[in-house]
């Protein structure tokens, strides 16, 4: 009967020991966080709290935080759904390539879309250049930045992929029986898609729009740079509070709040869930069209559509590689390398207080580190869910899946009160990064591996004991060889995901270290555009990389609605 | 080779109580098989075996030791799977010579070129498992399991997923092999053909208990339980009432007919409701036998071999099995009388 005893011990180390590193480095942190903002003096006070509330000015930010996320989530689907139906419907040249470049919004670090956006729609940005010139202006025609409408619609370009990511992969399985059944009963192609398709896809649809949604609630680096002084959303609040203007109480009953806001949407959305989803048959052949051929009026909106939105998607990405070669020279503009030079000579460094390339190595060995940690706390909880049912399992799924809950500030914020004031002062803030980048990382090497495992076929670690393989050898020569792909996209992922952090790095980068996102968002701040983009294209070919290997490796797998939540 | 003895053994999952109180001895050498209805706890007894699952209550014993307390990889049993289970990482070498990693004193290059030969892959050594047909598959499970000289094999539905002639050629194969290498064998199936074909003996199981062991021949003509009775060969089931008991036969009365029954399992009296279950093949058609039923034909069906006639009678619907040259002269809707022998009804109480 020991087998069995050693068997349930094993087991429950499995269950218990990434757990209890959760407690370590985000309950613990979590719960300081919580005392910053509920404790005074050894007694509980919801001075701070209740403050948020009373004050004016707070009340307006929260508004203006769930306003714009709705605006963002309704422009996003307003984008990304008819992408969902072309992807769906029709056959076109670099579709594949198009298709998988969804995946963009989880890996391009998004202070590098702000610095695309600013290039591209702002006030002497190239959109309006070309506007000028294609009209004769005298002034620029369209001024978005610092406004509602520049952060709804960087959020919108932004998520707007991640609806069509999600819908897509549903529409594209969707039994096409469901719609031809309609039409054989006589319904017409506006009716078919109300009735009968759309109720079909709204399993993914919910999710992508409750996706977005928390995304653009807790959104940090966009609202910074495109929001100005007047704009500010709550996460912009924390860091202000925090990093400005040391309220550090201010900021973590702002962070209190915040926190039991995005659970309650979460939760919300739980509930809701159950209520969309249903059983769909499933199809994996459904016939395209083709887009080139035979034009009609239909193809021809499905054209302009494509290339309007294509422009202002890939406009502002373009803008920041164009801007880091070009240099305005004596009223003429010159290709140069002059901006790449001047991020990397020392006499900037006092413009960003650290040495640029050291940024670049910190940037590296950061994410080394958190794509290492990640794997290492990701693997053991992908394994318990794929593998095992237990009693509590809600329980575990829920505080491992938490930290998804909480936004990036916030969890800078969390580590920051936890780990780098008295009574531990870990340095310079450099282990606190990697435990940050490692929790925002973990989920989605949970992600990865969980399919591939539950994948796999039944009998083989049994055959591999059988065989004479002790449980750890079999999970050594069998089940590790198998998930090594999707172990890989998770740890790619969580190495893209810690290269373009910003936000808890924000929090936690104490003087003098600095990380490329960083460094792009001190020289945005200064207005140095040119050296900005130079270091966000560089940032942006590394992730590109990443993104490249998960796409060769990992197709399919963030198409799902598994995770999503 | 190894004896394997199961002593009460009771395996519950949640509520549901898979095997209950089961006991039964494979010698060693011997071929028996688990035979059964989906669900009848055949698998789960096998993975008990094989130490997958751990007993709630009872024992499980090689040559008279008891294993509850191995692990898998120390019970040094072979194993088939349904799915095959071959590591799709892993040549068809590297497959077999996997296990030989965990045994001292073999030596693997000889010893994979033999198993190879033996199931006829020789040559393919270097092949992956998705190159090769499901047959194939089979047969690098088979060599696979036996490559590291297990004390016993389990074989878990090895041939469900192959079609009906395949089937056939391997299980010939697997029968081959085991009686080579005298080998303590357990079969786990749901296709009695199959368990007929094959086995020394088959545990004949239902609903977590075990209905019966024996051998092919008496599990089909001397059925012990009235499930097994129904469920081994292809069987007519009429019901009636016992009217008398004399020295060795049972009369009983179904409707306006009496028959005279030889074969009883169980003791019963005058006035049980009893079932009679006769063969298709017992049942003849003419009224030269003991028993003598009238009936209307509904349909025939050619079956190659031989031709099912299926037919209405005042107890019910029958079938009977027939050659070609018998029924040459039926017609569909034509009244006809079949008989069947005393000795060829098997009687159970009805519960």
């Amino acid at each position: 009967m020991w087998e069995a005893r050693i068997k349930r011990f094993g087991r429950a180390a499995l269950i218990a020991a990434p757990l209890a590193f959760l407690v370590l480095i985000f309950y613990y942190p979590l719960l300081r966080l919580f005392q910053e903002g509920v404790v005074q003096e050894g007694h509980l006070t919801l001075k701070y709290i209740g403050g948020v509330f009373a004050e004016p000015y707070f009340r307006h930010v929260i508004l203006f935080t769930a306003e714009q996320a709705l605006l963002s989530t309704l422009l996003a689907m307003i984008i990304g759904l008819p992408w969902a139906y072309i992807f769906t419907r029709y056959q076109f040249p670099l579709k594949e390539t198009l298709r998988s470049l969804t995946i963009v919004p989880f890996v391009l670090p998004s202070i590098t879309v702000a610095v695309g956006f600013i290039l591209f729609f702002g006030n002497n940005g190239h959109l309006n250049q070309l506007l000028m010139g294609l009209f004769g202006l005298k002034g620029p025609p369209l001024r978005l930045l610092y406004s509602l409408k520049g952060i709804v619609l960087a959020h919108a370009f932004y998520n707007a992929p991640i609806i069509t990511r999600m819908v897509h992969a549903q529409w594209e399985r969707l039994n096409p029986a469901y719609e031809e059944s309609a039409q054989a009963l006589g319904a017409g192609r506006i009716r078919r898609f109300f009735e009968v398709t759309l109720p079909l896809l709204l399993p993914g649809l919910m999710t992508g729009a409750a996706l977005a949604f928390i995304f653009c609630f807790l959104s940090f680096p966009i609202v910074l740079a495109l929001g100005g002084a007047r704009f500010s959303t709550i996460e912009v609040e924390i860091y202000t509070q925090f990093i400005v203007l040391y309220q550090h109480k201010l900021g973590a009953a702002l962070a209190i709040i915040q926190i039991a806001l995005s659970l309650l949407f979460t939760y919300g959305y739980i509930l809701l869930e159950g209520r969309f989803t249903r059983e769909v048959e499933v199809t994996y052949s459904r016939s395209t069209v083709p887009l080139l051929r035979r034009f009609t009026l239909g193809k021809g909106i499905v054209w302009l559509f494509i290339g309007i939105s294509g422009l202002l998607f890939l406009g502002p990405m373009a803008s920041v590689f164009y801007d880091s070669i070009t240099r305005e020279w004596a009223g003429r503009t010159v290709f140069t390398l002059h901006w790449y030079s001047y991020i990397f000579q020392s006499q900037y460094e006092a413009l960003i207080g650290a040495a640029p390339l050291r940024s670049v190595v910190n940037s590296l060995q950061l994410g080394l580190s958190a794509m290492g940690l990640a794997s290492l706390v990701g693997l053991p909880i992908a394994f318990v869910i794929a593998r095992y049912r237990f009693r509590g399992r809600r329980l575990f799924d829920t505080l491992v899946m938490a930290s998804l809950g909480v936004s990036s500030v916030a969890l800078g914020a969390a580590l920051l009160s936890a780990f780098l004031r008295p009574p531990l002062e870990l340095g310079s803030g450099w282990l606190a990064i990697v435990l940050a980048h490692s929790i925002l990382a973990y989920p989605f090497v949970i992600r990865a591996v969980v399919p591939v495992l539950e994948g796999l076929k039944q009998g083989l670690v049994e055959a591999a004991r059988s065989l004479g393989a002790t449980r750890l050898q079999a999970f050594r020569d069998i089940e590790l060889p198998l998930i090594r792909r999707g172990l890989l996209v998770g740890a790619i992922f969580a190495f893209a995901i810690s290269l373009g952090e910003m936000s808890a790095t924000i929090m936690l980068a104490q003087p003098g270290l600095k990380t490329m996102p960083l460094v792009v968002n001190d020289l945005r701040a200064a207005r140095s555009f040119g050296g900005a983009s130079a270091m966000s294209s560089l940032l942006i070919l590394v992730t590109a990389g990443a993104f490249v290997i998960i796409e060769r490796f990992g197709e399919r797998l963030f198409g799902g609605t598994r995770w999503s939540r | 080779m190894v004896q394997v003895k199961l002593a009460g053994v009771t395996k519950r999952f949640g509520e549901t109580v898979a095997v209950k109180e089961i006991s039964f001895t494979a010698s060693p050498g011997e071929f028996l098989t688990l035979l059964g209805p989906s669900g009848c706890g055949k698998t789960t007894t096998l993975r008990l075996i094989a130490g997958f699952e751990q007993p709630d209550a009872g024992d499980i014993l090689f040559d008279r030791r008891s294993v509850l307390s191995d692990p898998p990889e120390r019970r040094r049993v072979g194993m088939v799977f349904q799915s095959y289970a071959l590591f799709p990482h892993m040549s068809v070498k590297q497959n077999v010579v996997y296990g030989l990693r965990f045994r001292r004193g073999i030596e693997k290059r000889a010893r994979v070129q033999k198993l190879l030969e033996m199931v006829g892959l020789d040559g393919l050594e270097q092949r992956s498992p998705t190159e090769l047909s499901a047959g194939q598959r089979q047969r690098v499970a088979l060599a696979r399991a036996l490559a590291p000289q297990p004390r016993i094999l389990l074989l878990d539905e090895p041939l469900s997923a192959l079609d009906a002639k395949l089937r056939e050629s391997l299980r010939t194969q697997v029968h081959r092999i085991q009686r080579e290498l005298t080998l303590s064998t357990i079969y786990v199936t749901h296709d009695q053909e199959e368990a007929l074909a094959i086995s020394d003996r088959i545990v004949i199981m239902n609903e977590g208990r075990i209905e019966q062991i024996g051998t092919p021949q008496e599990a089909y003509e001397r059925p012990q339980t009235a499930f097994v009775a129904s469920f081994i060969g292809r069987t007519n089931r009429l019901e009636g009432e016992v009217v008398a008991v004399e020295q060795g036969t049972v009369r009983v009365q179904a409707g306006d007919v009496t028959f005279v029954v030889s074969a009883c399992r169980v003791p019963v009296t005058v006035g049980d409701r009893v079932a009679l279950f006769i063969k298709e093949e017992h049942l003849q058609l003419d009224e030269r036998s003991d028993n003598v039923l009238p009936a209307r034909v509904i349909s025939l069906e050619y079956h190659g071999e031989a031709t099912v006639i299926h037919l209405e009678s005042p107890l019910g619907l029958l079938r009977v099995r027939a050659s070609y040259t018998e029924i040459s002269v039926l017609s569909v809707g034509e009244q006809i009388k079949v008989s069947f022998p005393a000795d060829k009804a098997i009687l159970f109480p009805v519960i």
